[in-house]
């Protein structure tokens, strides 16, 4: 028979159980069911199971492979430059300098513009001939279609999506920055370290602790950003400007193919949960190396 | 330690899972947002029935309309409301099939006659015959109806007919509009002076604004068994004109969407456009001295609106409250109305002989472009042609693929694309 203290913990977490099963453990089930099913437009009400069919031609389909490279650029180019956008920001809003919180909140502004906005503001930028970016480069001699070239047009979703998300780093990383004790920065004064001597040896290492966690968040985010290319695109991107999630929102909601949209996110799902496993075992291998 | 690793790992992967799965297992996700419980309610004596209706139409010009036109509705049937709910086309066909395939949704819709293959054959609308009082229909003309048939079945209701593209040009510009695509031509160089003044503009992005010339050209998409023809001749010429347009005549800007070309020619910054009589509101907003004509050398789409039923709808007292606001608003009163506002053709017979049908000048230009034209095929798969078309329009206009390779490439993928996601397997 279980004691109190033995149940209390399951009591007290139960809520929060159970809201997870409703929000995450349903879509999984449900999920995971529909990549087994024809479900699509003509099976719509009754769809049949059908094994691993839906897999077995996403698998065969060389379109998977180039979409799963250029999601993996996607990701990487992304998340890199909002880390590191975001540790140059934080690394300068750490010192003290005139209009700091004015600079602050202007930095900010990518994070509290609704993305839809943003992101159609960037598009308008981009427009050839009456947009910003191409009369400045129409200035300069350039001349980029960044509208009508595809490979431009990724190009042009990456600039909007590192834009859209350097402030969420900026920000975790500030927090970071400001939790390091100013005596250690003392101490390496005292012991004649440089300044980059300081940055590799205190702060990138106490960093890490509030890096990782956001780095991993904002790698699954990015992987599965689909506004930004959805809108540049206008919902019908050419082959060179898909990623993963963008084809999993054309099936299902452009085509209604469920049971095939299911499959590439079950697909999605497990190269993330893949990544994070991975990513997790080999930041707690450093950890308890460090400890 | 290792406990906690697994917790992290947990939550971690049900971000992910929740991320990656959520779109799809929800049945809804982004474009889907809520749905109204319209369809599935019931209802019992003496309640009052509320009526959700969902349409499509240009908020600006048509919500005045619709709400007099509802507002006199529920005047006359005080135990009825009707609740209207805007959308945009492709939320509006996404939310409903995912509302009405989860037993909800709205009542009636009001959208494309393209939604009709699509909803008919995934269940999500009610056939009508039998359902919608005869009375209805033989206020309407048999023709219209009968073109909106799929597989011999009325799924949907036209009520108005005019969905069509046409040239409209500024009569500062230009004095008499071209007859032949090489007038055309010679005349948007004249008024060619990049970037300030173009001579012709249209949506670049969408292939629909571009297709009069494939069907004038002779191009068919499906042959009577449904199979692809648009490897053809027909497209290799559409696919060169607007090539030339852009890169050997020059007339048209770079790129851009309908935003850029509606945005060009309301300045006065461009001689001729290719829309439809969804944009003559417009150009009377912007005091644009315009004036209409046939496309020259080609046969647009022409299509009607069309009003469908929501399949969950069990209730007697709900089906009868349906069949009284259909048939009011497919009155000759209320039709003229609706037709008015949006510059289209009336399908109710009546209305059809009006004066304001018969006379009025704009009006006889979009019936000459609807008799000119032919409805979009009725097939699911148009989704799948739609889809591709744009893709490969794109690659033709970014240079990347030459006007004669461009239909090989689109039956290709049109065909790949139909096979991944509409399999009857």
């Amino acid at each position: 028979m279980w004691s109190k203290s033995k149940t209390e913990p399951y009591i007290l977490t139960s809520p929060a159980i159970l809201v997870l099963i409703v929000v995450v453990g349903f879509p999984l089930v449900y999920g995971i069911y529909l990549s087994f099913t024809n479900m699509n437009v003509y099976s719509f009400r009754d769809p049949k199971l059908i094994g691993l069919d839906n897999y077995i031609k996403i698998f065969a389909d060389p379109i998977f492979y180039s979409t799963l490279l250029r999601t993996v650029i996607w990701t990487v180019v992304n998340v890199f430059c909002h880390v590191l956008g975001g540790l140059c920001l934080a690394m300068l809003l750490n010192r003290k300098f005139p209009f700091k919180n004015f600079y602050r909140v202007m930095l900010m502004v990518p994070w509290a513009v609704p993305q839809y906005i943003a992101v159609i503001t960037w598009k308008n930028m981009f427009r050839g001939t009456y947009g910003t970016i191409s009369i400045l480069q129409s200035q300069l001699g350039v001349n980029i279609e960044w509208l009508i070239n595809p490979a431009y047009t990724f190009i042009a979703c990456m600039i909007t999506n590192i834009w859209l998300g350097i402030p969420f780093m900026m920000m975790v990383i500030l927090g970071g920055l400001q939790s390091i004790p100013g005596e250690l920065y003392e101490a390496a004064d005292i012991d004649g370290a440089s300044g980059f001597q300081a940055f590799r040896h205190i702060t990138l290492p106490l960093l890490k602790s509030t890096v990782i966690p956001a780095t991993i968040i904002g790698g699954i985010w990015t992987f599965n950003m689909v506004n930004v290319i959805f809108i540049f695109t206008d919902n019908s991107g050419q082959e060179q400007t898909q990623i993963l999630v963008s084809r999993v929102y054309k099936d299902a909601f452009n085509f209604f193919a469920y049971g095939r949209a299911a499959a590439w996110s079950v697909i999605i799902f497990l190269i993330l949960a893949v990544f994070s496993v991975g990513f997790i075992k080999m930041m707690m291998k450093e950890k308890e190396a460090f400890e | 330690m290792k406990r906690k690793n697994w917790l992290s790992v947990l939550a971690i992967s049900s971000l992910a899972v929740t991320m990656a799965l959520g779109a799809v297992g929800c049945n809804g996700g982004g474009a889907a947002g809520a749905s109204s419980q319209g369809a599935g309610a019931s209802t019992k004596k003496g309640d009052v029935i509320e009526l959700v209706f969902s349409e499509q139409d240009d908020p600006q010009s048509a919500d005045p309309t619709w709400a007099e036109i509802i507002a006199a509705f529920e005047a006359e049937n005080p135990g009825i409301k009707v609740k209207s709910e805007h959308k945009e086309t492709e939320g509006q066909r996404t939310d409903w099939n995912n509302s009405v395939l989860a037993g909800k949704g709205p009542d009636i819709i009001s959208s494309p006659p393209d939604n009709i293959p699509l909803f008919a054959e995934a269940q999500t609308a009610m056939e009508l015959t039998g359902v919608i009082d005869e009375s209805t229909f033989a206020m309407l003309d048999s023709k219209a109806i009968e073109n909106y048939k799929y597989k011999g079945k009325v799924y949907g209701i036209p009520y108005k007919v005019g969905n069509c593209l046409v040239l409209v040009y500024n009569k500062d510009l230009i004095a008499e509009p071209p007859t032949t695509l090489d007038e055309l031509v010679q005349k948007a160089k004249e008024l060619t002076n990049a970037p300030n003044q173009y001579g012709l503009v249209y949506d670049m992005v969408e292939p629909y604004f571009a297709s009069p010339f494939f069907l004038g050209s002779g191009g068919q998409i499906f042959d009577d068994n449904g199979g692809l023809l648009v490897n053809s001749d027909a497209a290799k010429k559409a696919f060169q004109l607007i090539y030339d347009w852009k890169f050997t005549d020059k007339i048209t800007p770079a790129e851009g969407n309908s935003d850029v070309a509606n945005a060009l020619f309301l300045e006065g910054k461009a001689a001729m456009i290719i829309n439809g009589p969804w944009f003559f509101n417009q150009a009377k907003d912007a005091n644009i001295n315009y004036g209409i004509a046939a496309l020259p050398n080609a046969m647009p789409f022409a299509d009607a609106k069309i009003l469908m039923v929501n399949p969950n709808i069990k209730d007697e007292a709900r089906l009868a409250a349906i069949n009284k606001f259909l048939a009011f608003i497919n009155n000759t009163e209320n039709q003229l109305k609706l037709a008015k506002v949006s510059t289209e053709i009336p399908t109710n017979l009546e209305a059809k002989n009006d004066p304001y049908v018969t006379e009025d000048e704009e009006l006889k230009g979009v019936a000459a472009a609807v008799a000119s034209g032919v409805p979009q095929p009725a097939r699911p798969e148009m989704r799948q042609v739609w889809d591709t078309w744009r893709t490969v329009q794109a690659r033709v206009l970014s240079g990347e693929v030459a006007p004669a390779d461009a239909p090989a490439i689109w039956e290709a993928e049109c065909k790949k694309q139909i096979e991944a996601t509409m399999s009857q397997q």
